[in-house]
């Protein structure tokens, strides 16, 4: 109820800001807010025991918050919440490498992708039954994936024998797994990556080939396309001098590095 | 050596004993040593391995204890008051290893739960422990059960998934009504396994969780079945003993296994971590390994060192030996019956042995620091030690014979060897002297040679010794020489009637006799018996020479030996037989000569004994011709054979102005005889001295005749006089005493003389000439040009004349050389006012040609051939009378 009532507010405000693009709020406000998942390791991630924020996109808007010449506004976001949070204006771009899919794409518009990663599972040491890739889609098998994220319909329209755990949180896919009432969960290459340096219990399952490839990009409204061409060209920027590689390389994600 | 050899043997052996003894003990004492500190730090390794078994299982003990601390209060909280399920979900947000809740009713009907899968389940209470019909407020754990829920598990009567479990667990509440409910919750196995695994992997050893009842409920092991008794056998007894102990035991599968347990503070759950003993060693087996090699290679690195270092001992050692041996060899030699010492390279005496003393006479104090000249005997001049000194440098070492001298002042010959001593690098450091005193050797060696080459009767050389100088002398191919061999005759005869003693003294004397008659060149020896030879090696340089010598001596020995012995008492007398061969009868080898010479003797005793003969009969026949004629010639100035010839000698214009005499010898029984024939013969023997007497006189009584005569008063008469009359001490005073007997005037009388007198002494002719000249007569030089013509002489001598030779003469038309020499010799003799006069003048051609040349005196056919005196005085009137008209 809470939820609806702020939504209704933040259309209210639409109109008033729909006369000027985002770039000219940005400009005159002299501040860029950006939303990102503080949960994202390697992205943007928050480090809970310091509260410092860390990542490729973190760089990043720093980046664009410099080529702007105005401050970065981070505001905290979640796959879950990202749809509502850039049309209800809540941050004027997504950076927090978002999977693009269909869903996503109908809603919003998204830069020219700079990760690329797989599906990975993640399992517990102990977990015996799970050797391999091919041991997760058989009867018995639980499968937990996080409510909002690219991997719920792709898990959805994949899976055939085992069945499907959706939570409402990322932390409670985890949670089921580690509890054992889930034996795996799906997440992508920077998040099984965060498993394996942040628990003792986690072991990775990778795919044999390609199983499902998602490309990574930020994201924002439809329709300005003055805040689409100037972000465009601050990427466009840090791809050619090679800043942006610098950051995928600075947090160890080259391997999904967009060629 | 052998000794030597057996002794080296026996210390090496025993060293080499030793040696291996120390080297196996080494050996032994560090494998101990080794080993003992690998058991000490296996005894650590163990006993670490104890200590991290124990810490690990009271670490997850703890952890245990702790995480079903949290569960027993999850589960008090969610009893404690009615709930429903959806309220249950959030209590499983305070232990993640908590997979399900569900309240149990007091019928034992599961009425709320987090899986809604388990509701309206009926589970057993039994098979949870501790065991309890009531209800107790204690955690209680069921057996390890297969599934992932209850609703899946054969405790709900469902067939269980296999490859996932979970730990049931039940707890009763008393609620808030005092109802009892019991909460039950399964719990995650894989949350303990991944926190055990974490602490010993695989490799290390396996955990496991039992019930306190012994029972596996979970292990690290993916082989160990659950609801079993665990591979521990022990651990059920330990465990009725005490909560938490440690022990090594072997598993039926034969693996030594490390266990540490520890039963639960307050939970009936034991935790059990097994190490695998040999695992755990294996971090010691690898070090004690790389010990064991590094102390093996160390150990062997030392063997080696100190084998070669024992090896290396024992060869100095067999070097010492050696060497020591060589010492005392050198010592003992040194005191060898050898004089021996030793110089520096200054030849200073740095040591001497006793047998030095013994020979030399001088003690170690007196030779040291002297030189060897201190035994210098002054035979030997400095070429000889020149040689030594180069032989011995050249060389290194130089011996031979030495005279020396003692220190008492005896000279006695030794035998020095002295040899060079040389240091690594080859330059002499000593020299090394040895020195033998061969006196006795050389008696001897002397003695070995009188037996060897001597006659021990008479003294003389014997047949070895000829033939050694036989074969000398025949080497000698420019001189001629004869081997007479003789033996007494009849001299067995001798032997058989007074003895072989009188036998022997006789040929003492013979030898003796024959030593006196033959020259010192010659040799005499003894065949043996009465058999004699004599050597003659030089006899002149012409064959006739030397048969004349060697009759003449043959025939002197005979004489000799027939002079009368006198054998001790007994007068005797004999004769001999000589044979004699020439060197030039045949070849000139030993046997030949020897076979020749016994041949002549053969030929001499078959011509009647007591003669000489000669091997060959042509010569036997010359050297009787030569006898003969000697013999005439001794008789000829008795018998009034001789007889003087007159060759008129001419001067420019043709008119005879002299004579020269020409000594004519007819012999009644040889008939005219040449004096090329007699006159060698008569200087040979010397009977030219009487001859030359005769002749002299002969022609002195002939001038003082015409004398008498005007027409005959200018007449010269040359007498040629040999050089055997001129060497006559009284010649001049003779000569005076004839001038004087039959008074011819000495300047008409022309004494010709040849170039030999001139050469023959040494200035005792010219001042013979001198005198001669001081009577008054005249001298004149024969046949100039043929000798040496000294010019010198025709200044020095007191010379009249010269005679031009006839060969000139005769030459000097035909031979433009003979004409230069004509010319030549005319020409100095002007110069010296020398008076010349042409011999051999034989045609008008030669005359007028010498004429020619300013030639004043003449003789030759072409005057006169050499006549008589009734021929030539004829012709001299001839030439008076048709000179007078």
């Amino acid at each position: 109820m809470k939820y609806a009532l702020l939504c209704l507010a933040t259309l209210a405000t639409l109109p008033a800001a729909a006369h000027a693009g985002r770039l000219d709020d940005v400009l005159a406000t002299r501040e860029v807010r950006v939303c990102i998942w503080p949960d994202y390791y390697g992205i943007s991630y928050r480090n809970p025991k310091t509260r410092q924020l860390s990542g490729v996109d973190i760089d990043m808007a720093q980046g664009l918050g410099r080529d702007l010449d105005v401050a970065v506004r981070f505001v905290d976001s979640s796959f879950a919440s990202l749809i509502p949070d850039i049309e209800q204006n809540r941050c004027d771009i997504a950076m927090f490498a978002i999977g693009i899919n269909p869903a996503r794409s109908e809603k919003l518009r998204f830069t020219r992708p700079h990760l690329i990663s797989d599906i990975y599972a993640i399992t517990t040491k102990s977990n015996r039954r799970i050797q391999r890739w091919e041991d997760i889609d058989k009867p018995g098998m639980v499968v937990a994936v996080a409510k909002g994220t690219l991997h719920e319909p792709v898990m959805r329209d994949k899976l055939k024998q085992a069945t499907l755990l959706v939570t409402d949180t990322p932390q409670g896919r985890e949670q089921e797994v580690e509890s054992g009432r889930a034996d795996v969960f799906m997440t992508d290459y920077p998040f099984s990556r965060r498993m394996l340096e942040t628990t003792d219990w986690a072991r990775l399952v990778a795919p044999p080939a390609t199983y499902h490839l998602t490309h990574y990009a930020y994201a924002m409204k439809k329709g300005d396309d003055a805040w689409y061409e100037r972000v465009s060209r601050y990427l466009e920027r840090t791809q050619q001098d090679g800043s942006l590689a610098a950051a995928i390389k600075r947090h160890k994600l080259d391997p999904v590095a967009e060629r | 050596m052998s000794q030597y050899g057996s002794l080296q043997t026996r210390l090496g052996l025993h060293q080499r004993a030793t040696f291996v003894m120390v080297v196996v003990l080494v050996l032994l004492f560090t494998t101990l040593a080794t080993a003992s500190v690998q058991w000490r730090l296996r005894s650590e390794a163990l006993s670490r391995q104890f200590a991290l078994a124990n810490l690990t299982v009271r670490a997850l003990e703890d952890q245990l204890t702790q995480s079903l601390n949290v569960v027993e209060r999850t589960l008090l909280l969610s009893g404690s008051t009615r709930q429903r399920s959806d309220k249950l979900r959030a209590f499983l947000q305070q232990a993640p290893y908590i997979r399900s809740i569900a309240l149990q009713n007091s019928q034992g009907v599961v009425e709320a739960s987090t899986n809604a899968a388990n509701l309206g389940l009926r589970l057993p209470r039994q098979q949870f422990m501790p065991q309890s019909t009531e209800p107790l407020g204690v955690l209680r754990t069921g057996p390890l059960t297969a599934g992932r829920d209850f609703a899946d598990s054969r405790l709900a009567g469902q067939p269980a998934q296999s490859g996932i479990s979970f730990i049931p667990v039940a707890l009763d509440v008393m609620q808030d009504d005092q109802r009892w409910v019991t909460v039950l919750a399964a719990l995650n196995t894989d949350y303990f396994l991944n926190f055990y695994d974490n602490h010993i992997n695989p490799q290390q050893g396996q955990v496991a969780l039992l019930r306190y009842d012994g029972s596996l409920i979970i292990s690290t092991d993916p082989q160990a079945l659950p609801g079993h008794r665990g591979p521990s056998r022990l651990l059920a007894a330990r465990l009725a003993q005490t909560d938490a102990d440690s022990y090594r035991e072997t598993w039926p599968d034969g693996r030594r296994v490390l266990t540490a347990y520890r039963a639960s503070r307050v939970y009936p759950f034991v935790l059990a971590v097994h190490l695998d003993e040999a695992s755990a060693l294996a971090a010691w087996r690898q070090e004690a390994w790389r010990t064991a090699w590094v102390v093996a290679g160390v150990l062997l690195l030392l063997l080696g060192v100190a084998t070669l270092y024992f090896l290396r001992f024992e060869r100095l050692a067999r070097a010492r030996a050696r060497d020591e041996q060589d010492l005392r060899i050198a010592a003992a030699a040194f005191d060898s019956q050898e004089g021996i010492f030793v110089t520096d390279t200054r030849s200073m005496i740095l040591r001497v042995n006793r047998a030095f003393t013994r020979i030399t006479g001088y003690t170690q104090a007196d030779a040291v620091g002297q030189t060897p000249r201190l035994l210098s005997s002054g035979r030997h001049g400095p070429a000889f030690y020149a040689h030594l000194w180069h032989q011995l440098l050249s060389h290194g070492s130089w011996s031979g014979e030495i005279w020396n001298r003692r220190k008492n002042g005896e000279i006695y010959p030794e035998w020095l060897t002295v040899t060079a001593v040389q240091d690594a690098c080859g330059e002499v450091t000593h020299y090394v002297a040895m020195l033998t005193d061969i006196t006795q050797r050389k008696a001897a060696e002397q003695e070995i040679q009188q037996l060897a080459y001597y006659d021990p009767l008479t003294r003389l050389p014997n047949r070895r010794l000829l033939l050694e100088r036989l074969q000398r002398a025949l080497a000698h191919t420019d001189s001629e020489g004869a081997l007479l061999f003789l033996d007494l005759d009849n001299f067995k005869t001798l032997n058989d009637s007074l003895g072989h003693d009188h036998g022997d003294m006789l040929l003492q004397q013979v030898g003796r006799r024959l030593q006196a008659a033959v020259g010192e060149g010659d040799t005499v020896a003894r065949l043996g018996g009465d058999e004699f030879v004599i050597l003659l090696p030089v006899l002149g340089s012409s064959v006739d020479e030397a048969a004349a010598l060697a009759q003449r001596l043959g025939e002197s020995l005979r004489l000799a030996l027939n002079a009368h012995y006198d054998l001790n008492g007994h007068d005797y007398q004999c004769t001999p037989s000589i044979g004699v061969s020439l060197f030039a009868d045949g070849p000139r080898e030993c046997d030949e000569l020897m076979k020749r010479a016994d041949m002549a003797l053969y030929s001499a005793k078959a011509a009647g004994r007591n003669t000489v003969r000669f091997f060959d009969m042509q010569l036997q026949h010359s050297v009787t011709e030569r006898a003969r004629l000697e013999s005439a010639l001794r008789r000829v100035l008795a018998e009034e054979q001789l007889s003087l010839h007159y060759q008129p000698q001419v001067d420019a214009s043709g008119r005879i102005c002299g004579a020269e005499a020409l000594l004519r010898w007819h012999d009644s029984v040889l008939g005219n005889l040449s004096p090329q024939r007699f006159v060698p013969l008569a200087e040979e023997s010397g009977l030219i001295v009487p001859i030359g007497l005769w002749v002299l006189e002969q022609a002195c009584r002939q001038l003082a005749r015409w004398a008498a005569s005007p027409h005959t008063a200018a007449l010269s008469l040359s007498v040629n006089v040999s050089v055997c009359q001129l060497r006559q001490p009284d010649f001049v005073a003779q000569l005076r005493a004839i001038l004087a007997q039959t008074g011819a005037a000495p300047a008409r009388l022309v004494l010709e003389l040849t170039e030999s007198v001139l050469m023959d002494d040494n200035g005792s002719g010219s001042s013979k000439m001198r005198a001669l000249r001081r009577l008054g007569v005249r001298l004149a030089l024969d046949d100039f040009g043929t000798g040496y013509s000294s010019l010198s002489y025709l200044k020095k001598l007191p010379l009249h004349q010269i005679k031009l030779d006839q060969s000139f003469v005769q030459g000097m038309l035909s031979d433009s050389h003979d004409a230069a020499i004509v010319r030549a010799v005319l020409g100095l003799a002007q110069s010296l006012q020398l008076d010349v006069l042409a011999e051999g003048v034989e045609s008008q051609a030669q005359y007028t040609g010498l004429l020619a040349c300013g030639c004043q005196h003449f003789q030759g056919y072409l005057f006169g051939a050499p006549q008589p005196l009734a021929a030539f005085e004829q012709l001299l009137s001839a030439a008076y009378s048709s000179g007078e008209r």
